[in-house]
């Protein structure tokens, strides 16, 4: 079941948003639902707060009584995995620090064939809906949401006693057990050493001979034990 | 008696005419010599002067001097009572400087003994008249004149009142203890010198630190008022090159009418998602803020962000419309700026230093009551946040991470504020919380 949350204060917009994702919907015979609104009101903020299953948010960046960033920054703060895509009037560029601090899917211009690309972010949507998103945890006073997809791998520094978690853009030296992140990860992560966790779908090559992983960035690691070749023979 | 009379007389005109002379050249004026009102006037001087070696009390000498030698001054001059003053004050010190390079020269290398002086008038009439030489050297100096010039326009600045006072009492002081070199100290007026030298300057320095005090809140003022102007120049530039921006538009238009519709059309159309349209948002948002002086403060930050081609998104949440600003008193609001304006520079030196985004998120709301500040980033690679709490650390290399420090000093003694630090993706942010 996927709840799909739409706002929009322009009615053409609002019907057009709705036409489409029934026209998806329809074709892939996913049980669905929409809870559809023309500005942030009470209801709205109510469906936030309700637990419905696999929400897809599809917002507007501005309607008469609040903005869209405000909403937004409500919904994060207790739910880090629905999926929220943005419609906007303004210039995308401006908004990509909140694409990613807000952890977006996508941010589409009213002005340009919004319809079709709402249509391909459904669908992306779709793919990732109900799965746990984000890496959350706090550590030395500082809160942190990873998203999972940006996690390359995570492996253990002995000498410093730290977890390194590796992602495309930075490395985080955290105070964690590998065993601790472990349980906030998806099943697209596994152990491949006992002091190494990788992220299966950003794994290209594993060469077992002279046990090297090698990523989607092109960076390699050589922690890979017996049980983590035998389980994905037939894999990779 | 006539000839004690007669060296007393040349003594007393050769400090009259030094006196006059030395005025002369501090005050520099352009004056015409009345011969018979100037001769008057040095003759009545140098009487004062020639009666005042039978007074037995320094005291009485010195400030009659003083005073009589401004009031001519200012009637030879024609010159305001505060500057004649002023000017008096310098002679009187040279006289004292002339005095104790000619006691010293007496005292110490000729070993002569200060009987002699008392006893022999002749002598005395020597020492005035190598006192005023050695005053007329120090006063023909062209730099030492000049120099002692800029000091009395500087005077000028300070408070005519405490001035004078203060000019006072130093005068009564520095000849006092000259006259105690020469004919010995009495203990009583050892204290008393003493007792009126210290209250003088303990009132001193108690104006200065009253002006101080002045000082920095005009200081204050004058940031203040400097940073909006130079937010208003930045502003203004922007809406110049906007006007020519929208001229050189509207030709682009006009040509496109009389060619095709749908072209111009779609030129609009391309105009309305221009990136300036967005600055005009922000800058609107910002305005919605009516903390006055973190609007400022961002709006300054703001127009940095832009003249580094730092991509921002300003945020003032709409309920922050029916928040009471009179909760948010000077000192809270001082810290405010203080840990906004930190955070800030700070994301913004960090952005800097990135090639690849350069991207700052400022989202201000309130919840439950509380005011909230958020200041985002996007970070280099491999930054260390395990030491961001350290006194002192920053990943900007040396003489820098002070700010933090000084963040962690407002929020020790100000247990309203509250922050914490969160990472989404590559977004650093700084949370910061204000309960009421």
């Amino acid at each position: 079941m996927v709840s799909f949350v739409v706002c929009e204060d322009n009615q053409i917009i609002n019907k057009n948003i709705v036409d489409t994702i029934n026209k998806l919907m329809m074709k892939n015979k996913i049980p669905y639902k929409n809870y559809v609104f023309y500005d942030y009101n009470k209801n709205f903020m109510k469906s936030i707060d309700s637990k419905l299953p696999n929400k897809i948010y599809i917002l507007d960046i501005e309607t008469p009584s609040a903005s869209g960033i405000d909403v937004v920054r409500k919904i994060r703060e207790h739910d880090l995995n629905s999926i929220i895509i943005f419609l906007t009037a303004h210039d995308e560029l401006g908004y990509t620090i909140l694409k990613q601090e807000f952890m977006f899917l996508a941010f589409i211009c009213k002005f340009d064939d919004y319809l079709g690309k709402l249509e391909k972010a459904i669908k992306k949507a779709l793919k990732i809906a109900g799965q746990k998103r984000v890496l959350s945890f706090s550590d030395h006073g500082i809160i942190y949401n990873l998203p999972l997809d940006d996690i390359i791998y995570i492996t253990r520094d002995s000498v410093d006693r730290k977890c390194i978690i590796k992602t495309d853009y930075s490395e985080f030296k955290v105070s964690k057990s590998l065993s601790e992140l472990f349980e906030q990860l998806n099943e697209n992560f596994k152990f491949s050493h006992r002091a190494c966790i990788v992220n299966m779908e950003r794994v290209r090559t594993i060469d077992k001979k002279n046990k090297i992983i090698t990523f989607d960035n092109k960076e390699t690691i050589d922690l890979m034990n017996d049980e983590f070749k035998k389980e994905v023979v037939g894999v990779k | 008696m006539i000839g004690k009379l007669f060296e007393y007389f040349i003594g007393a005109l050769s400090v009259s005419v030094c006196s006059f002379y030395a005025s002369y050249r501090y005050f520099s004026p352009e004056i015409k010599v009345n011969l018979k009102k100037h001769t008057i006037i040095i003759l009545l001087y140098s009487l004062y002067l020639m009666l005042m070696y039978f007074s037995e009390d320094s005291f009485i000498r010195i400030i009659g001097n003083y005073c009589l030698l401004t009031m001519f001054n200012c009637i030879i001059f024609k010159e305001k009572i505060y500057r004649s003053y002023i000017v008096s004050f310098i002679v009187m010190i040279l006289f004292l400087l002339a005095e104790s390079i000619f006691s010293f020269f007496v005292l110490k290398i000729f070993m002569i003994n200060m009987e002699v002086f008392r006893e022999n008038y002749f002598i005395t009439m020597i020492s005035n008249i190598s006192i005023t030489s050695i005053i007329y050297i120090f006063v023909k100096n062209d730099c030492v004149t000049n120099k002692i010039n800029k000091v009395i326009n500087y005077f000028e600045y300070f408070n005519i009142n405490r001035l004078c006072l203060i000019l006072l009492i130093s005068i009564i002081s520095l000849s006092s203890f000259l006259y105690g070199i020469y004919f010995g100290f009495s203990s009583v007026m050892f204290l008393i010198l003493n007792i009126v030298v210290i209250i003088n300057y303990i009132f001193v320095i108690i104006e200065m630190v009253f002006e101080k005090k002045e000082v920095l809140m005009f200081e204050k003022k004058y940031n203040d008022i400097k940073n909006n102007l130079e937010t208003n120049q930045m502003l203004l530039k922007k809406e110049i090159y906007s006007n020519h921006e929208n001229n050189n538009n509207l030709i682009s238009i006009r040509g496109l009418i009389q060619n095709d519709k749908n072209d111009a059309i779609d030129y609009i159309n391309s105009l309305i998602v221009d990136k300036r349209k967005n600055n005009d948002i922000k800058i609107s948002n910002i305005n919605k803020l009516k903390i006055y002086s973190l609007r400022e403060l961002i709006m300054n930050k703001y127009m940095k962000m832009e003249e580094k081609s730092i991509e921002t998104v300003v945020n003032i949440d709409k309920s922050l419309e029916s928040f009471d600003y009179n909760k948010i008193d000077i000192e809270l609001n001082k810290n405010i700026c203080t840990i906004v304006g930190i955070f800030l520079d700070n994301a913004m030196q960090e952005v800097e230093n990135n090639e690849k985004q350069k991207m700052i998120g400022i989202y201000i709301y309130l919840e439950k009551q509380k005011l909230i500040i958020v200041i985002s980033n996007n970070f280099r690679t491999n930054k260390d946040f395990n030491k961001i709490e350290d006194d002192g650390f920053s990943t900007k290399g040396e003489n820098h991470g002070y700010g933090l420090s000084i963040v962690k000093n407002i929020l020790d003694n100000n247990k309203n504020i509250v922050n914490y630090k969160s990472i989404a993706a590559n977004i650093f942010s700084q949370k910061i919380v204000i309960k009421f």
